[in-house]
């Protein structure tokens, strides 16, 4: 399994597509940190202008923490289509291409390969989030150094001191990981339905925005529905920035979200063990 | 002998269409098998069942003595196979591809078993080029590589020479030949070119719309007792009356102006000309046909026939 797995993952790193996702991530944070650090002490002022009657803020406060998280912010719905971009392709890409009905006619068992595209698909995930965490964070600290940082909220800000921010950042990155992965159960799900691999990314990505408008919506209609749907709990990753840590929140969304990640990925192996692949 | 494979009545239908219906057949070691049929006659489906792409809706598939079926997939380590089109990892070197496909298998491939394939199909040399810089034939060639890589008993080829050209179909007929000849394989290979079966397959089996219409030994399918016999005639008109009234009629399958066609024992082919000549008429040539094509389309029209009068 180890040698497919590796297999598996030196097909994902040669292809330039695969590429593209870090590109963007780079890209977007870059921006990002260029228009911070040319305009952020009026944007900050901006979403200070209701309190700052009250506070008087002072030091550095656009910092590579504060700039990080707001990066992350605007990262919320790329990320997951970046995901897909590779998850999505992952059977479907392969039908397309004609060689999954090479790679089955080989002694290797269809679970044994939904697995290891999907293990494999993880382990892309987790790089991923590892560069975004480094693009997004250290790369914002070499620039803008440290500071305490300033969550603000629709109804409230929260200062953190900067020596209580960089474990938050781990357990959030380690929570997006763990959002993302079910991202990427999602569009493999997809994709076994699939003979290329357009069709799963595009329709993994209608789903996030869908159930994102979804889950936004505080209409009393949708209120019942709105604690199961997945990408309500995508979010959970911003309690870690809250004052008191809502640990029981975070641990029944993780536990959401692992449930939908083993449910996508059991119907993935459901579907493809009796599909008949006429690719 | 005990059969490599033996298929036992599987039927598969495609939304309502039978794509093969209650088909039966065995493959021995060291057979070529000829797998023919038109387009569409079920035969991709048929391999398709066989490697475990496509499930059957009824019947049984046997490797090497034991049921097949998507939790055995073990038995395809006895089967090298490369269905329709030789697709593969363009953005890839051919070794890339090579390993990768060696990779998915039980059991540890040693490079030189990679370099001696490659040198078997003739791609030594250019291994490390991309593969979407390789020609059709090129493909084709890395395909039976991958397909041989594991040392399988069974090689399962589709329509192998689709798409070549001239020598790279004159290539792989010869790559057919040798596998069966010096390196003791048995061959399943399909094809609508039937000239390219007759001249490489051992026993085979005729495929119309997804079922067996005739199977054996390529001697006793050939039949030698009936044979085309293209009679030249000048001039044709005249005699097709005399013919009419004669005992010839119902073997007469075919007239042109100057060439009549009859399907007749070998045996009567003097007497046929004896009576041609009695009769005045002028007897330009005298050919008799007995290729596997000629009795593969009479096969299939029967069948069609068959099938309309019911």
């Amino acid at each position: 399994m180890i040698r497919l797995l590796q297999l598996e993952l030196y097909k994902i790193f040669r292809r330039p597509r695969t590429y593209i996702s870090f590109g963007v991530v780079t890209a977007t944070a870059i921006i990002f940190q260029l228009a911070m650090g040319s305009g952020g002490k009026e944007f900050f002022e901006f979403g200070m202008q209701d309190i700052s009657e009250q506070f008087n803020v002072q030091g550095n406060i656009i910092n590579g923490y504060l700039v990080a998280y707001l990066i992350l912010q605007s990262l919320l719905i790329q990320i997951p289509l970046l995901v897909a971009l590779v998850a999505g392709d992952t059977l479907a890409g392969e039908a397309n291409i004609g060689t999954l009905r090479l790679v089955l006619t080989r002694p290797i068992t269809r679970t044994q390969l939904v697995l290891i595209k999907f293990a494999a698909s993880t382990i892309y995930t987790i790089l991923l989030i590892t560069w975004l965490a480094v693009i997004a964070l250290f790369l914002s600290l070499a620039i803008f150094g440290e500071g305490d940082m300033i969550n603000l909220k629709s109804d409230a800000f929260v200062m953190i001191l900067k020596d209580d921010v960089i474990w938050r950042y781990i357990c959030a990155f380690g929570f997006a990981i763990l959002a993302m992965t079910t991202i990427a159960a999602l569009s493999m799900f997809l994709s076994a339905f699939a003979d290329n691999g357009i069709g799963p990314i595009i329709a993994t990505m209608g789903i996030v925005v869908v159930l994102t408008i979804l889950s936004s919506l505080e209409l009393p209609m949708f209120n019942a529905i709105n604690p199961y749907l997945f990408t309500a709990h995508m979010v959970g990753w911003k309690g870690f920035f809250d004052a008191d840590v809502p640990y029981a929140a975070i641990r029944h969304s993780a536990f959401i979200l692992l449930l939908y990640t083993g449910g996508f990925l059991g119907g993935t192996l459901y579907y493809f063990n009796r599909k008949d692949i006429n690719s | 002998m005990e059969p490599i494979v033996e298929i036992q009545n599987i039927t598969k239908v495609f939304k309502k269409i039978n794509a093969v219906s209650d088909l039966s057949f065995s493959i021995h070691k060291g057979d070529v098998y000829g797998f023919l049929g038109q387009n569409g006659a079920g035969k991709s489906t048929t391999m398709r069942m066989l490697l475990g792409l496509i499930f059957p809706d009824s019947g049984r598939i046997i490797i090497n003595g034991q049921e097949f079926n998507n939790g055995k997939r073990h038995l395809l380590r006895h089967i090298g196979a490369i269905i329709e089109r030789p697709d593969m990892y363009g953005y890839l070197s051919g070794w890339d591809n090579l390993k990768i496909f060696a990779a998915l298998t039980d059991r540890s491939i040693p490079a030189t078993r990679l370099h001696a394939v490659l040198e078997q199909v003739g791609l030594k040399g250019r291994e490390k080029d991309k593969v979407k810089t390789y020609s059709y034939g090129m493909k084709q060639r890395l395909g039976i590589a991958i397909a041989l890589v594991h040392e399988p008993d069974l090689l399962i080829l589709d329509e192998p020479t689709n798409g070549l050209d001239p020598q790279g179909i004159a290539d792989i007929r010869e790559l057919i030949r040798s596998l069966s000849r010096d390196h003791g394989k048995t061959v399943l290979v399909s094809s609508h070119l039937l000239h390219e079966i007759e001249q490489v397959a051992t026993r085979m089996l005729v495929l119309h719309k997804g079922k067996k219409i005739a199977e054996g030994m390529l001697s006793d399918l050939l039949n030698p007792n009936e044979m085309l016999v293209q009679v030249g005639v000048i001039p044709a008109g005249q005699v097709q009356a005399r013919i009419a009234a004669s005992s010839w009629q119902p073997m007469l399958v075919g007239a042109s102006a100057d060439q009549l066609t009859f399907k007749l024992h070998k045996d009567n082919i003097p007497e046929l000309n004896r009576w041609l000549v009695m009769n005045g008429v002028n007897v330009t040539e005298i050919r008799s046909k007995h290729s596997l094509e000629d009795h593969f389309l009479s096969l299939t029209n029967d069948q069609a026939t068959a099938t309309r009068a019911i």
